[in-house]
């Protein structure tokens, strides 16, 4: 489990990031979406160890960030696939994950054989002695990857792991955050691919210097954003705006000839709507539900508005 | 601190110096230019012109000043080598994921000193020995006896080439915090070149002359330096610094 309690960074005056506090459960996939700025590199720095926190705390397995023993041991069981690779470019694939293999004290043994599984697995073993520099911007993610997972991690932190990546090269890296998971890894994403949190997280925590907003992308999507009722008319009239406004305070648009109306619970409100249109002789083409996407959660969230 | 830690980031330092074959010409050809070009130098000093009495105390004087040669050479080496293991640090941006694993920031500087310090020395070393073989069988027969080792030789070698490397990699390091790219940080760790050579024209101007007493005091006032940047070395090299305040 990790226990974020208030916690808080600040450089000078400013303030990068401020009061967190939310939990990320054991096996879970935990998405930290914000906008650039918004303070979600700093949080996995602070969370990782790397840099320290100003005030409040986290307890990663038990261990407190705060701690400078227990810093060491948190490094010991985390992996960090940060924004920027950071690979050796010289070096093989083979040999910028066997340095991090020797810095983890694996045994030769269990370190050789960790190497292959994690190159094989994602489908560089062939090409392991080829210098990183020479190899494409999927390829070093993925080598990047496997560096974070030589030493077996109960917990791997991932800055933006698919920024500049494109589709196919993206895809499978979310596979194989995925395959960590079923693995029961614990991980933390920061992203603002918002497709991607939707995708493959559990929880999503909306940052903006505060969180924002918290919990699953559904109760995300319940909670902050009003779901659409499209409703297709033969034809719509003065009278049948009226009707509507009698039966529903929601915001209406009119476009043509749909009606486009935000509710909250469609199940109860809709058959209400095309009482109350038939009521007054409309006549009904098609209804169609439109759920919030992400980004219209996002934007709620982060603005304040839809 | 764990010197096993500092010693594997020594070895995979090793290893990219390995894979550039510029820095392994620079380790060759600097030192051994000076093994073969000075015993050449004074070879030809000696044999084209007629040497009096009084000129053994100018060749003496002149092989003095050769056997410092070798300390500013370790100083530009060693240079060399840090600027590029930090700054190539901060272009690859690995320095990130490398903090993330459990080994102190103290850890990284020694591995990152160590793979500066022991090719530079090492690279002295073997070209001081040749230099000095071949300046023996040059100038015995005008001196009359082998003129190396000496007590000179020995302070420079094991004493102010060790400090002037350790100064160099201090400057490099403070030096690598503030610029983006290996020329720059090499340039700017040159200042430990400074003292080096201010030294060198002093003696040639004759304000001071290189004896073993002048050596152990310019050995030990580099020493202190060196103590003295330390503390601000650890502190340009901490992890909060390098990610929060490093260009």
């Amino acid at each position: 489990m990790m226990y974020v309690d208030g916690l808080t960074k600040t450089f000078g005056g400013f303030i990068a990031v401020d009061g967190l506090t939310f939990q990320v459960k054991d096996g879970e996939i935990f998405g930290l979406l914000g906008p650039n700025g918004a303070g979600k590199t700093t949080t996995i720095r602070m969370l990782a160890c790397l840099i320290s926190r100003t005030s409040g705390d986290a307890r990663i397995d038990n261990l407190s960030i705060s701690s400078k023993e227990d810093s060491m041991k948190i490094r010991r069981i985390i992996g960090l696939v940060a924004e920027n690779v950071g690979l050796y470019e010289e070096l093989s694939a083979y040999g910028n994950i066997d340095f991090y293999g020797k810095l983890y004290r694996i045994p030769e043994n269990q370190r050789k054989e960790n190497i292959r599984h994690l190159l094989e697995e994602l489908g560089l073993w062939e090409v392991k002695d080829r210098p990183v520099g020479t190899f494409s911007k999927g390829m070093k993610q993925k080598v990047a990857i496997a560096r974070a997972l030589v030493h077996d991690p109960k917990i791997l932190f991932f800055d933006e792991p698919t920024a500049n990546l494109d589709p196919e090269a993206a895809k499978v890296v979310r596979d194989s955050i995925l395959n960590m998971k079923k693995e029961g890894k614990t991980i933390f994403v920061n992203t603002h691919n918002l497709d991607e949190a939707q995708r493959i997280c559990d929880t999503i925590g909306i940052l903006k210097t505060k969180l924002v907003a918290i919990g699953s992308p559904e109760h995300l999507k319940e909670t902050l954003q009003k779901g659409k009722t499209v409703i297709e008319l033969e034809k719509v009239t003065d009278v049948i705006v009226s009707a509507i406004k009698a039966v529903s305070s929601a915001n209406l648009e009119v476009d043509g000839r749909r009606l486009v109306i935000d509710v909250i619970d469609p199940q109860t409100e809709n058959p209400v709507l095309i009482q109350a249109i038939t009521s007054v002789g409309g006549k009904v083409v098609a209804v169609n539900q439109l759920s919030p996407t992400m980004e219209e959660v996002y934007l709620k969230a982060v603005r304040g508005k839809g | 601190m764990s010197l096993s830690n500092a010693w594997i980031i020594t070895q995979k330092e090793f290893a990219i110096i390995r894979l550039k074959k510029t820095m392994i010409y620079f380790y060759a050809v600097l030192p051994l230019a000076l093994s073969f070009g000075l015993p050449l130098l004074i070879w030809h000093v000696i044999n084209g012109a007629s040497i009096r009495a009084t000129d053994m105390h100018y060749i003496s004087g002149l092989l003095n000043a050769f056997e410092f040669f070798f300390a500013i050479i370790a100083v530009i080496l060693s240079s060399y080598t840090a600027a590029y293991s930090i700054v190539g640090e901060k272009i690859q941006k690995s320095l990130e994921p490398l903090l993330s694993t459990p080994v102190s920031d103290q850890e990284i500087i020694l591995g990152k000193a160590l793979s500066a310090f022991i090719p530079s020395f090492a690279a002295v070393l073997l070209a001081n020995l040749i230099y000095m073989t071949l300046m023996n069988r040059v100038t015995y027969n005008l001196l009359g006896y082998s003129y190396y080792p000496n007590l000179s030789a020995v302070i420079v070698l094991l004493l102010l080439v060790p400090v002037g490397i350790i100064l160099s990699i201090e400057i490099s390091t403070i030096s690598s915090s503030r610029v983006t790219d290996p020329r720059s940080a090499y340039q700017l760790s040159m200042v430990a070149f400074i003292p080096f050579f201010t030294v060198y024209v002093l003696t040639e101007i004759s304000v001071i002359s290189l004896t073993s007493m002048t050596l152990l005091i310019i050995s030990g006032i580099v020493a202190a330096v060196d103590v003295l940047m330390y503390p601000l070395v650890i502190k340009t090299f901490s992890r909060e610094m390098i990610l929060t305040t490093w260009k």
